[in-house]
């Protein structure tokens, strides 16, 4: 064992939720400010940060607001706490966009929660951070408290080491208020594996100076372009440092987790808490023989698209299990499943499930329902499909 | 001469802030006040702004014509991510000044809400609101600053109102936050403006400033700029006064008491407008404000035997 490991070893295991989670990991990366407004589900996360007296904590009139007060901090070179789920991130949308491309390494919590479209919703749903697709945010999916814990702390590394924000994301009530055992890093650790902040970019440092005014259009479209490719060189810096998380901490994380892929002929394609359920559901057909496998999807932004064909891309068919829908188009993670799949030319048949929406429970059953039709449909499947309890339907 | 320049924050020139070579429109009210705003704060200071002309004309290009740095935000993002930016600094111990320059459009619009949300929590920035009356930079539209019966590019506020309307007052909205410091200022009045800019600039806390400037889109001669800006207060149009903790009120200058029409008749926006509507609104503001500062001068022992000062003098036909 290295003496790195026997260090991040001296851990204290609790029963915590992920809300208290949350908190926790922006504490243990040395957030001295938290911006928070209270919406349901990610109302423990500020209300744990409330009690710490080591944090400035600050409760703004609103969530466009929290978000362009944390961007204020963000500029001075501070780390900031942030958290919400829902409508309140589709508030912030008009921020998240000059969040990023003032290239601001702020991370934000989101306990995913359905958004008020035929109704009000309280269940889980990840319209919300999806809906943030092309703002330039990294967008990083947990299935446990635990990963919510660790997925702060690297994601405050990847984000100030490539100057992009990033969101880590848990499906509400699920992950924000199941309570489980928690390996908490030691704070001293937490902090050095998360590092100094470096303020570069620190405009008071620099004198007058322009920042983020009327840029023309081939510097603007140049600056898109820069953007672009650093989110997706962001696959380096995130296994760099989830080797050095790895390494400290003893839990090792990449941008997705294939499960039995190897001689699988049907791989099901899943982000968030959903994963358990198909993982027991995968299992379960494993016992029987059949070769079923599964990809847990860490990360969104970056998409991992060529390690998701490497490791899926030798079974004949791929499910995409998506607790969201673009209505139109179908699910989102299977889109860029597809795209995936066109670009590298892979002849594997994709399924799309549009599961779980609102917060409707998704169980084991019900993927193996999602199997059991894909093993029976042979032809060119309906591009989406919308998986319930009582069956599939078009 | 030159004490008069180093009061107005003139010389020496090197301690410019705001320098020639932005790129605002001939005969601009604001580009003149926000170079005495930003000399009266000097350079330890950062200056945000939200969209408007400013986001324009600060700084053509990779260029700035100003000397301290000049953050670009959204519309309604900046009151809030100033207050942010200032609880950093004091996080780190640092004394820079955070200061907004924003529009009417922004300020008693679109972040009304952000304004009176980081006023309600004590946030410690400065707030100069450059109110041309209206939403000048998409080329002269309405906001609740632009008097009622006054001509936009879509018409007068009155004509699609149900039910009368009126401005929004928002010194008093602020005021009423019982926030340390509002006053109104003009670029006319520089030594005015100076003076408060310097009251403000020492305060931690919320302060606001309400700057009236003159914006060519009220359809005036630009060389007529600093007259309307001067004949806007010697009118009592715009009243110069301040306001501390919500309840200490003082006027600071005494007006003339012009006819109003001297100000309205040299703007094509208040041609045909009704002006009677205007005379009232400007005539009901000073009434409060009379008895709001007698209230105090009261409290303060003076004022007793002194003939009540004059309020506006009525519209000329």
């Amino acid at each position: 064992m290295s003496s790195r490991l026997a260090e991040g070893r001296r851990q204290t295991a609790r029963m915590i939720n992920g809300a208290e989670a949350m908190a926790l990991g922006f504490e243990l990366a040395g957030a001295r400010i938290a911006y928070t407004y209270p919406i349901t589900p990610q109302i423990e996360v500020m209300e744990t940060l409330s009690r710490n007296g080591e944090i400035a904590y600050v409760q703004a009139d609103s969530e466009y607001n929290v978000l362009a007060g944390a961007q204020g901090v963000a500029w001075t070179g501070e780390r900031c706490a942030v958290a919400t789920a829902s409508q309140g991130l589709v508030l912030m949308s008009e921020v998240m966009w000059e969040v990023a491309g003032n290239r601001l390494p702020l991370v934000m919590g989101v306990f995913n929660r359905g958004l008020k479209g035929p109704g009000w919703n309280l269940g889980a749903q990840q319209n919300d951070t999806l809906f943030m697709r092309d703002t330039g945010w990294l967008q990083f999916y947990c299935e446990s408290a635990q990963e919510v814990l660790d997925f702060i702390l690297i994601a405050f590394r990847v984000a100030e080491e490539s100057c992009l924000p990033a969101i880590v994301a848990g499906d509400g009530f699920y992950l924000s208020h199941e309570t489980e055992e928690v390996r908490i890093p030691d704070r001293a650790v937490a902090l050095a594996f998360v590092g100094e902040r470096v303020r570069s970019g620190d405009p008071m440092a620099a004198g007058g100076g322009n920042y983020g005014g009327l840029m023309a259009p081939p510097k603007y479209s140049r600056a898109c372009q820069r953007m672009h490719h650093d989110v997706t060189r962001v696959a380096a810096v995130f296994a760099a440092a989830a080797a050095e998380f790895a390494d400290r901490f003893g839990r090792s994380y990449h941008l997705l987790s294939p499960v039995h892929h190897h001689d699988a002929e049907t791989v099901v394609v899943a982000a968030g808490t959903v994963c358990g359920t198909v993982r027991d559901a995968v299992e379960r057909r494993r016992r029987r023989g059949d070769k079923v496998g599964m990809v847990k999807l860490h990360a969104f932004r970056p998409f991992p698209g060529d390690a998701l064909l490497a490791a899926a891309g030798g079974a004949a068919k791929i499910a995409v299990l998506d607790r969201n829908l673009a209505p139109g188009m179908g699910g989102i993670f299977a889109a860029e499943v597809r795209l995936a799949l066109h670009r590298l030319r892979c002849p594997a048949t994709l399924y799309s499930f549009v599961t779980g929406l609102g917060g409707a429970d998704v169980t084991p059953e019900m993927v193996e329902r999602a199997l059991e039709y894909m093993g029976a449909e042979n032809g060119r499947p309906p591009e989406t499909l919308f998986l319930y309890e009582t069956g599939v339907e078009e | 001469m030159e004490k008069l320049a180093r009061q107005m924050g003139l010389l020496p020139l090197r301690e410019e802030m705001f320098a020639p070579g932005h790129n605002a429109c001939p005969g601009c009210g604001s580009t003149i006040a926000l170079r005495m705003v930003l000399n009266a704060v000097g350079e330890r200071a950062i200056c945000l702004v939200p969209a408007s002309c400013a986001s324009l004309y600060v700084g053509p290009g990779d260029t700035s014509a100003a000397s301290v740095p000049v953050i670009h935000t959204l519309f309604a993002g900046c009151f809030a991510e100033a207050e942010g930016m200032a609880r950093g600094l004091h996080l780190q111990g640092r004394d820079e000044k955070v200061v907004v320059w924003a529009g009417d459009g922004c300020c008693y619009d679109i972040a009304l809400g952000a304004l009176s949300g980081t006023a309600a929590r004590g946030a410690d920035i400065l707030v100069v609101c450059n109110d041309n009356e209206g939403y000048q930079n998409t080329g002269g539209h309405q906001s609740t600053a632009t008097p009622p019966d006054a001509a936009t590019r879509t018409g007068r506020r009155s004509e699609h109102a149900l039910t009368p309307v009126g401005r929004k007052d928002l010194v008093e909205i602020i005021a009423a936050h019982r926030v340390p410091y509002v006053a109104t200022a003009s670029a006319a009045f520089p030594q005015d403006l100076a003076a408060k800019m310097a009251k403000a600039a020492q305060i931690r806390g919320f302060r606001m400033i309400v700057l009236l400037t003159p914006c060519v889109t009220w359809g005036y001669d630009s060389r007529h700029s600093v007259k309307l800006a001067r004949l806007a207060v010697e009118t009592g149009y715009f009243p110069l006064y301040e306001v501390e903790w919500g309840r200490h009120y003082r006027v600071s200058h005494e007006p003339a008491m012009l006819p109003l029409e001297m100000f309205t008749r040299l703007q094509k926006r208040f041609h045909g407008a009704d002006l009677d509507a205007v005379y009232r609104e400007v005539q009901a503001k000073w009434e409060d404000l009379r008895f709001n500062a007698g209230r105090e001068a009261a409290a303060l022992g003076e004022g007793i035997g002194v003939p009540a000062p004059p309020l506006p003098s009525p519209t000329i036909r």
